[in-house]
């Protein structure tokens, strides 16, 4: 022993020693061959994909010599130590390994020995100083394609997974075995998944197994598991939820990665090339393989979909969604609920999703969750006829052929989480008349049980669980001795659920006098005078109550402001309209009496329209959004910068003259210095000067620019001041104050006065041109600019030049006397009647002649038109077209052998026609 | 996150409390195995003892039907590739009626063709649902032209298959 010491030793130290080093890198990439798919099954593309944060080794012999990770476009580059030649070669792996997510490998049998892998060329007498590029490692169909794409798609899975669960942390391996000896179905045996051996490029496949993952390592499951097939909708309801959910699971993954026709669940027959489809179906439709209620898988799967699918979905709709689902994005509160409610459920199924969804750390949507349930037959919340959970609340409803349509689901406490739920029915029987009472259409775990009791509520005198073997409606015929009252409870029977939906119908004579003979006794009718009118009738919008349930025209409310359509709500989708409303002025009938803003609303301009949806309130012409002053029409907008030029009579001084503003008076002058330095300065000279021109006397000072502007005002403020050289707008830094000239003195400054220089005190201005009678050239004409081109002093648009007794206002030609309205239209080129439209002739068809010579049987028609020649063309109606003969400018035709016909029609193409009766000869 | 044990007693307190009317939780087992979803009907192709020579490859044709649901109207159509010939294919029930749920058929017909290159055969099944809905489901199998692929190696602790090398940077 102590010999042996020193030797073991010595070994130790000599391993210890390093050996010399010679690093190398070696980089490349990993992919394989994908099958891309539709509805169809394969398309026939086979893109190559990246083989993403996959193992990559390096092997010499049986050894790993170096390993990395690919990266998410499959490249990889990593270091491999080394200090020797070697034969070597690279190879990528189906295989994530992590100890801080959720590893996934792929291996061809359960040993960890058997991951599948693709490797590269072997590369002899590699020195330890060389890098590699090992190229592009693709794994093909037949050689690893199939367990390389299985790979990618639970790695996307995976990645799903982390982003519900919030980020990434570890979890059990997520191992698929894929085998060409596999079985040709997948499976999910409680520890690994079981890829089919023709399921390579199944990806929903494979991702629906990794569904029950999922469930094994973060929910619970009650599912009996094995065989299910897609159009049983009366699945174990635990079943129906594991694979409704595992389906919902793959399909969203695809959907979270945006990868294409991620609503299709598609299983194909696994032969390579277009087509070879199995069956696919649409996860978000459930077509073709439609179901209602919670017994089915398709129905759990798209109503899960529909929580986390939206508009932007790759799905077949894009850029829509369906009008009953109004929710997205939740997948994240979904996963919540199958982490931690559903695995503290018993009998786990839908319905415990729903108690999941609302119960603890609620997750709200109540009436979005109703609307997506409510269209796949599951209806999770109390019927109308709730409460009559017990005999003293029971119904009481009249035998007869209504079908009553009812929920196992109370809600007493409000919770919007279910609670089992007794329906109490009571009706009067009649002595001697049997009844059959049953129940029938079950919709999801709705097995019912029937128990009928006697007058004093606990003497049962029948029962029914089971209709037949296999049916679990139910099923009770009962004939009472004497005329009594009965009480009918159903139950929801036996059964891993406690909701679902069913009918029931009481069939049987009916007690009570029946006076319309509907059906109905008059003590359950409630208008027994009208035969329209009774339990179970069609509710109308008619202001009765149709169906006797205590409501009059419920469900033509649809704004829910208390008025019907039919009793006179004239907006049925806005609550604020309706009888009653008070009326506000917005342009709309809020009342419902046919005005719209009648009232003492304001109107400025009196055209009928109240300012508040009159778009120009002062009828200016321009609309108020650009008005500067909305209520006056007399100003528009700010006048422009209005100087049109500078003179210098005498040395020193500067005249700025300018042009006339309309409807101002008074000017205000600034004048501008550019200086050498610093910004622009602008000051007031004058303030409401009268006049078109201003003397400034101040001298330049040397060295700079001078400015003058002039800018009119008026009630909109002062004009612009003009634009700088830079193109920027010019500001004074010394604004013109506003001494409120009044030139005429008639109290009416002469900013706002419609004639600033005569006194016009009542401001009359009929013609609404901003120029006061007193002072318009034209009061009968609006003419603001008051153009007087003869300088007459009459305005231009009163003058009658062509005496014609129509102004330039209305006469489109004052140069022409024949010209004016009401003229008479010719074809001339020219708008006679001014009413805008050239030549406008209403055409005049004359027949001139219509003679049938007895003699020869001979029928002579002819006729003029006011048209132009060859403008259009003539035809006797019955006999033929008309043609022109320049002789007699008449259009004629000539018919025989012929019966008088009596009278003849020309018609014309332009629209005229004449008849004429035919003289005999 | 899983809730932990106190978290969940907890929570179980507050769903009875909330689900007054729903039966208390138990500790049941996981879940038990289960398959893929199918339709109500499963079609198995399968070629066995196969032959080849003189350019052909000679077998037999396993057809296997298994009915999971019972269903009406079935019928079972072959569309092999032009040249593979099933000179038995005559003797195939263009109708099989009914099948009651777990009831099957089984059909073993012989099988040739030229081997030059992979020959794919689809057969479909038409059935009626158990919702009366007409329903098909497909399968197919392929007569390759050689014998099945070299199977990969197990070496240094995985299953390895020579990959398609194609350079790197991809052009």
């Amino acid at each position: 022993m102590m010999r042996r010491l020193p030797a073991a030793l010595a070994l130790c130290l000599l391993g210890a020693i390093p050996a010399a080093r010679a690093d190398w890198v070696v980089s490349g990439a990993c992919a394989y061959v994908d099958r891309e798919f539709d509805s169809s099954g394969f398309t026939g593309n086979e893109p190559v994909k990246p083989l993403r944060l996959a193992d990559v080794q390096v092997i010499d012999g049986t050894k790993v010599q170096g390993q990395g990770v690919s990266n998410a476009d499959g490249s990889f580059n990593f270091v491999v130590a080394d200090n020797q030649t070697r034969s070597i070669y690279v190879r990528c792996l189906a295989r994530h390994s992590t100890a801080a997510g959720i590893p996934v490998e792929v291996r061809s049998a359960t040993s960890s020995s058997t991951t599948w892998s693709v490797r590269g060329t072997t590369v002899n007498n590699h020195p330890p100083t060389q890098s590699l590029n090992a190229g592009t490692l693709v794994a093909v169909p037949g050689a690893g394609g199939e367990a390389f794409n299985l790979y990618d798609n639970v790695l996307y899975g995976t990645q799903y997974l982390n982003v519900l669960r919030g980020g990434e942390a570890p979890a059990a391996l997520m191992l698929v075995v894929f085998n060409s000896t596999n079985s040709t179905v997948s499976a999910w045996d409680g520890s690994e998944i079981m890829a089919a051996r023709n399921a390579g490029y199944d990806d929903t496949v494979v991702l629906h197994e990794m569904g029950h993952y999922v469930t094994a390592q973060f929910s619970l499951s009650h599912s009996p598991g094995g065989s299910h097939s897609l159009s049983n909708c009366n699945q174990d309801i635990r079943l129906a939820w594991e694979e409704g959910q595992a389906t919902n699971f793959g399909c969203s993954v695809r959907r979270y990665f945006a990868l294409p026709n991620s609503q299709l669940y598609v299983r194909t027959t696994g032969q390579a090339g277009p087509g070879n489809l199995q069956f696919a179906f649409d996860v978000e439709t459930q077509l073709p393989y439609s179901c209602l209620g919670a017994t089915s898988e398709t129905v759990v799967q798209s109503t899960l979909w529909d929580l986390g699918d939206g508009p932007s979905s790759p799905d077949s709709s894009p850029g829509t969604d369906e009008p009953w689902d109004l929710l997205l994005g939740l997948d994240a509160d979904r996963f919540q609920v199958q982490d931690v409610y559903i695995p503290t459920a018993a009998n786990i199924s839908l319905e415990d999703f729903w108690d999941g969804w609302f119960g603890p750390g609620a997750h709200g949507h109540l009436s979005e969750m109703r609307s997506i349930f409510r269209h796949f037959g599951v209806e999770y919340e109390p019927d109308l006829m709730e409460p009559n959970d017990t005999v003293a609340e029971a119904r009481l409803v009249t035998p007869g052929p209504a079908i009553y349509q009812l929920t196992f689901f109370a809600d007493r406490n409000n919770d919007l989480v279910g609670e089992v739920d007794p329906d109490w029915f009571g009706f009067d029987a009649v002595g001697g008349s049997q009844y059959t009472l049953e129940t029938f259409d079950l919709v999801g775990d709705a097995n019912t049980t029937l128990t009928l009791f006697a007058t004093n509520g606990t003497t049962v005198l029948a029962t029914n669980d089971d209709r037949a073997a296999g049916d679990k409606s139910s099923l009770i015929s009962y004939t009472p001795p004497a005329a009594t009252r009965l009480y009918l409870r159903v139950d929801h029977g036996p059964g891993f659920g406690i909701y679902g939906s069913y009918d029931l119908r009481l069939l049987g004579a009916a007690s009570g006098i029946d006076a319309d003979q509907d059906g109905y006794p008059s003590t359950n009718d409630c208008n027994d005078n009208n035969p329209s009118v009774h339990p179970g009738a069609e509710e109308f919008c008619n202001l009765l109550d149709d169906d006797c349930d205590g409501a009059i025209d419920e469900g033509f409310d649809q704004d829910g402001d208390g008025v019907t359509v039919c009793a006179g709500d004239c907006n049925n989708v806005n609550a604020a309209i309706h009888p009653g409303a008070a009326e506000i002025c917005n342009g709309i009938d809020d009342d419902c009496d046919t005005l719209i803003d009648e009232g003492a609303f304001p109107d400025t301009d009196g055209d009928g329209v109240k300012d508040c949806a009159d778009p120009d309130d002062d009828n200016d012409g321009v609309p108020d959004t650009e008005d500067c002053a909305p209520l006056s029409y007399l100003a528009t907008a700010p006048p422009a910068e209005v100087l049109e030029s500078v003179e210098s009579p005498s040395p020193g001084v500067a005249r700025l003259k300018w042009g006339m503003v309309a409807q101002s008076n008074v000017y205000n002058v600034y004048r501008g210095v550019i200086g050498a330095l610093g910004p622009p300065h602008f000051a007031c000279l004058l303030a409401q000067g009268p006049g078109l021109q201003f003397d400034d006397p101040a001298t330049p000072p040397p060295g700079s620019v001078f400015v003058y502007v002039e800018a009119g005002a008026n009630t909109c403020g002062e004009g612009s001041l003009g634009l700088d050289s830079a193109g920027a707008p010019r500001a004074p830094d010394t604004p013109c104050g506003s001494p409120g000239t009044d030139t005429d003195g008639d109290g009416i400054g002469d900013l706002n006065d419609t004639c600033p220089l005569v006194p016009n005190a009542n401001q009359a201005d009929p013609d609404r041109d901003g120029r006061g009678t007193v002072c318009d050239n034209c009061p009968s004409a609006g003419n603001p600019g008051q153009q007087d081109a003869d300088g007459n002093g009459t305005g231009d648009a009163c003058q009658d030049v062509d005496g014609d007794g129509f102004p330039a206002s209305v006469d489109c030609n004052d140069g022409n006397g024949a010209i004016h309205p009401g003229a008479t239209e010719v074809f001339n080129g020219q708008d006679d009647d001014c009413d805008g439209v050239v030549d406008d002739v209403t055409e005049t068809v004359t027949v001139t002649l219509a003679t049938w010579q007895a003699s020869s049987s001979r029928l002579t028609i002819e006729a003029t038109t006011n048209y132009p020649l060859g403008s259009v063309s003539l035809t006797v109606t019955g006999f033929g077209t008309m043609s022109y003969v320049p002789a007699t400018s008449v259009y004629r035709l000539v018919v025989q052998p012929v019966a008088n016909p009596g009278s003849v029609t020309v018609t014309s193409t332009g629209g005229g026609s004449a008849s004429l009766p035919v003289t005999p000869l | 996150m899983k809730p932990n044990l106190a978290g969940l007693v907890l929570l179980l307190v507050a769903v009875t409390a909330a689900a007054p009317g729903r039966p208390a939780p138990r500790v049941l087992p996981p879940a038990a195995a289960t398959v893929e979803p199918t339709l109500s009907v499963r079609l198995d192709l399968g070629l066995e003892g196969m032959e080849r020579g003189r350019g052909r490859a000679r077998g037999r044709l396993r057809l296997s039907l298994q009915a999971i649901d019972e269903v009406r109207d079935v019928a079972i159509v072959l569309a092999p590739d032009p040249l593979l010939s099933i000179p038995e294919a005559a003797s195939l029930p263009r109708s099989i009626g009914r099948l009651r749920a777990g009831e099957g058929r089984e059909f073993d017909l012989a099988i040739e063709g030229p081997d030059d290159r992979d020959r794919p055969l689809r057969a479909e099944v038409q059935f009626r649902a158990p919702d009366g809905t007409l329903q098909r489901l497909g399968a197919g199998i392929t007569l390759t032209s050689k014998p099945a692929a070299p199977a990969g190696r197990y070496h240094a602790g995985a299953l390895e298959y020579p990959a398609l090398v194609l350079p790197w940077p991809r052009p």
